[in-house]
């Protein structure tokens, strides 16, 4: 399929290409589109009608997903300037990321085992690990909204910036796998 | 882009024309059918003015089954040939339903068998088969009571089936000659029930027990738009398996072990802990009377707070998925808006007692628990034919379960996750692991677990003519789509090379596409219906469908998007295909609405794209006026 909107979601939502977007409006879009293009506006049409639908409807699908998702959303928007988050094959982190990343798993481990309070503690981690998460995705927000610099500023410049915010979306997807597992180690405790 | 109604061969196109529309819950214990009367949704009832259909068949010798209650009231006399729950094998392996096998009294063909046969009187059955025989049942109800051909319908299914058991239950109503609008989710159509009545904005769980089937769906209800966030369950457990603890129970009671292994008495025991289980929704405890092989009788009394105690171990596991799907939606019990108890099992005292203190949130039990999907069914299929505008609903489902691909380690790689919105793609890129490898062997699975063996197997294929290359040096690209239906189509391309391989997923162990083909001719019974004739009328009604909704887009949009050549070559296309239409086979047509439909692939996305800067478009102009 050949769309011009393929490769450009927030064009296809009508919103400004920045980091920081409005959630509330992304998902009106997201609802109006579907509602036009979803497969079952499509049922009684042709076959070609009903495939095109489906391959736009998942295009939307797609396209709001990777928008809606704040790691998802950073390594959309680096990939738009030419940068690759790369995780499978450079797994270099920040030292003292990795460090902080230890000591939160430890407390993890203290959490699930300290017999009545696990609960509570596991909650106030939880807390902990989204609080580090919104302070990196206001630190991505600085560096690629700042559009002027991205776009204009010196060439060093420019390429330390991005390479910053690359490895905060890789932290971000370690904070995420985090907590999920933070989520599962609760499940667990019923 | 207009949305056509086109008829079915012998009716007429007139788009005004109301066309028949139904929605099935093709239920575990029992299947329902609902159509859209004038704006209001209606159960269609038997002659004898009953709702339901015991999804039970009987097979008998004559070749002439009988199904529902003559079934159900022929269970215990005939145990081998009465097949009931065949929803709870639908769709899986022999080994697969090894334990639930052997809590049936059924006889089982060939263990090595892609699809488990159960031995019958008539002959070797498979579950799909048998509930194309209800399906038939509920088809031949609909068109008595309606008076007419169905032009579509919509079958609800678990949210928790996976790609296998969807296939399987479109296979039975391929063989029961039904046109399958929809594969909808029971709790979604559940949603649409309730939510559309009355209007209500938030966020709801569903959740549906049902005779052999557990799910829970989290929504968000606004605007019309029913949008699943998260979904879980279990596809094996339900009311059958209250009642199999309590005959188990019954067993101990009598401890007689000659029993255990007597089918009659096994299903008398069955049929008894089920009433049972009912009578105790009303009174705090029952008398069972079992009737044994040597003419005495004994009798029981069960009570309540002992029932509960029996069943307890299936109502807690239903939490389980309950706390899953509420961390899936990225959400807490307090963010739910109420919970919607579907299914027949949510009866049970106990049951709607532990999820009111689990969600610790107000229950919606006002619409009859077992009438409630067939209705929300209903509703969807009297949009999707076209009897309804489409904007005053829309449903956005997910899929339940991730897809993915075998690597190496016999480890799996996912590649659609669990939750995904409907209809999703996505691609992935993998290389070649030997110097020289000219093929590729890829392995679909379905499941949440890392290793293969932990997950269902849906679909083996293999890629070939990958040119010789230094091993990591190919690029396979392996996109999966899953439809609205939530049914799943796999290619793969060799980036360099462009050898493409294009799969339908058919699931490892379902019918082939050559049985069901031989399983249709089998039971077209009039000799004067000739198969060809039906197949070109197919295609011609696909050509006119073609040709009637190239017409109106070029009306609408041909001058403002297309240049003069391709607008007069698009005209000569469907001359063309108009002209093959009326003479040709239904081979010649086919190909000709395929040439069109090539020819007209550009203008269509064109269309599409068009489209989308109009509903931007109709924004901005709301947000001035606002």
């Amino acid at each position: 399929m050949q769309t011009p909107f393929e490769n450009n979601f927030f064009d296809l939502f009508g919103i400004d290409k920045t980091y920081t977007i409005d959630r509330l409006l992304l998902r009106d879009r997201f609802r109006d589109l579907q509602k036009k293009f979803h497969p079952d506006n499509f049922a009684s049409a042709s076959e070609q009608e009903r495939r095109l639908s489906a391959q736009y409807a998942a295009l939307i699908n797609e396209a709001f997903t990777t928008l809606n998702d704040p790691m998802q959303r950073g390594r959309y928007m680096l990939a738009s300037h030419g940068v690759s988050t790369d995780e499978e094959n450079d797994t270099r982190m920040d030292p003292e990321f990795l460090m902080q990343q230890i000591e939160l798993r430890e407390e993890m481990d203290a959490a699930q085992s300290s017999a009545d309070s696990a609960i509570d503690a596991l909650g106030r981690l939880a807390i902990k690990v989204d609080h580090e998460f919104s302070k990196r995705e206001a630190s991505i927000a600085e560096i690629l909204d700042n559009t002027g610099e991205l776009d204009s500023g010196p060439n060093s410049i420019q390429e330390a910036s991005l390479d910053k915010a690359r490895h905060l979306v890789r932290e971000l997807q370690f904070l995420n796998r985090m907590r999920s597992e933070i989520d599962e180690a609760e499940e667990a405790l019923f | 882009m207009a949305l056509l109604q086109i008829s079915e061969p012998g009716k007429s196109t007139d788009p005004h024309e109301h066309r028949l529309a139904v929605g099935i819950d093709l239920g575990t214990t029992n299947s329902l059918i609902a159509t859209v009367r004038s704006g209001e949704a209606a159960i269609l009832l038997d002659e004898q003015g009953r709702s339901l259909l015991p999804s039970v068949v009987r097979f008998r010798a004559d070749g002439d089954p009988e199904i529902g209650y003559p079934a159900l009231n022929a269970m215990v006399d005939d145990p081998l040939n009465t097949i009931a729950s065949a929803k709870r094998m639908i769709g899986r392996k022999t080994a697969d339903i090894k334990s639930l096998r052997d809590h049936m009294p059924y006889k089982f063909d060939d263990e090595s068998a892609n699809v488990p046969r159960i031995i019958t009187a008539d002959g070797p059955r498979s579950a799909i088969e048998v509930s194309a025989e209800i399906l038939t049942a509920l088809k031949k109800r609909a068109e008595v009571s309606l008076g007419g051909d169905l032009g579509g319908v919509v079958i609800t299914v678990p949210a928790y089936f996976d790609d296998s058991q969807r296939q399987a239950t479109k296979d039975a109503a391929r063989l029961a000659g039904l046109n399958v609008m929809r594969l909808l989710n029971e709790p979604t159509a559940a949603a649409v029930a309730y939510g559309l009545d009355q209007g209500s904005e938030g966020i709801y769980a569903i959740y549906d027990l049902g005779g052999g089937t557990f799910d829970v769906s989290i929504l968000r209800l606004n605007k019309g738009i029913f949008e699943v966030l998260a979904t879980a369950g279990d596809s094996a457990l339900g009311g059958d398996d209250m009642d199999r603890l309590i005959a188990e129970w019954l067993l101990d009671e009598i401890a007689n072990d000659d029993l255990s292994a007597d089918s009659h008495f096994l299903r008398q025991a069955l049929v008894a802990a089920r009433s049972a289980k009912e009578a105790l929704t009303e009174n705090d405890s029952t008398n069972i009377e079992l009737s044994l092989p040597d003419g005495s009788s004994n009798k029981i009394v069960l009570a309540r707070s002992k029932m509960n105690e029996l069943i307890a171990p299936v109502i807690d596991k239903t939490l389980l998925p309950c706390r899953r799907s509420l961390r899936d939606a990225g959400l807490d019990k307090d963010d739910i808006d109420g919970i919607v108890m579907v299914g027949g099992s949510t009866r049970v005292l106990d049951v709607k007692g532990k999820v009111e203190k689990f969600f610790s949130k107000k229950l919606y039990t006002g619409v009859d628990p077992d009438e409630v999907v067939a209705v929300g069914a209903a509703i969807q299929a009297d949009i999707l034919i076209g009897n309804r505008s489409a904007d005053d609903m829309l449903l956005l489902d997910v899929i339940p379960l991730s897809l993915g691909i075998e690597i190496m380690g016999s480890m799996v790689e996912k590649i659609i996750p669990r939750n995904a919105t409907i209809p999703v793609t996505r691609a992935q890129e993998f290389t070649t692991y030997k110097d020289g490898q000219t093929a590729m062997s890829i392995h679909v699975l379905q499941g949440e677990r890392e290793l293969v063996s932990d997950c269902r197997s849906l679909a083996r294929f293999e890629l070939h003519g990958i040119p010789p290359m230094v091993a990591g040096n190919a690029r396979i690209k392996v996109s999966f789509q899953v439809d609205a239906d939530g049914l799943l189509s796999v290619s793969a391309k060799e980036a360099t090379t462009g050898v493409e391989t294009q799969i339908d997923v058919k699931p490892s162990y379902g019918l082939t596409d050559t049985e069901i083909e031989q399983m249709l001719r089998d039971s077209i019974t009039h000799a004067d219906d000739d198969i060809n004739a039906r197949q070109q009328a197919e295609q011609q009604v696909e050509a006119d469908r073609v040709i009637l909704a190239l017409e109106g887009a070029l009306a609408e949009d041909g001058r403002k998007l297309l240049n003069d050549d391709e607008l007069s070559s698009l005209v000569t296309g469907m001359e063309n295909l108009k002209a093959i239409s009326e003479t040709g086979d239904a081979e010649s047509i086919k190909q000709a609405v395929s040439d069109l439909n090539q020819l007209s692939e550009v203008f269509a996305a064109r269309r599409m794209d068009a489209s989308i800067h109009s509903v931007m478009a109709g924004h901005n102009i709301n947000e001035f006026s606002e």
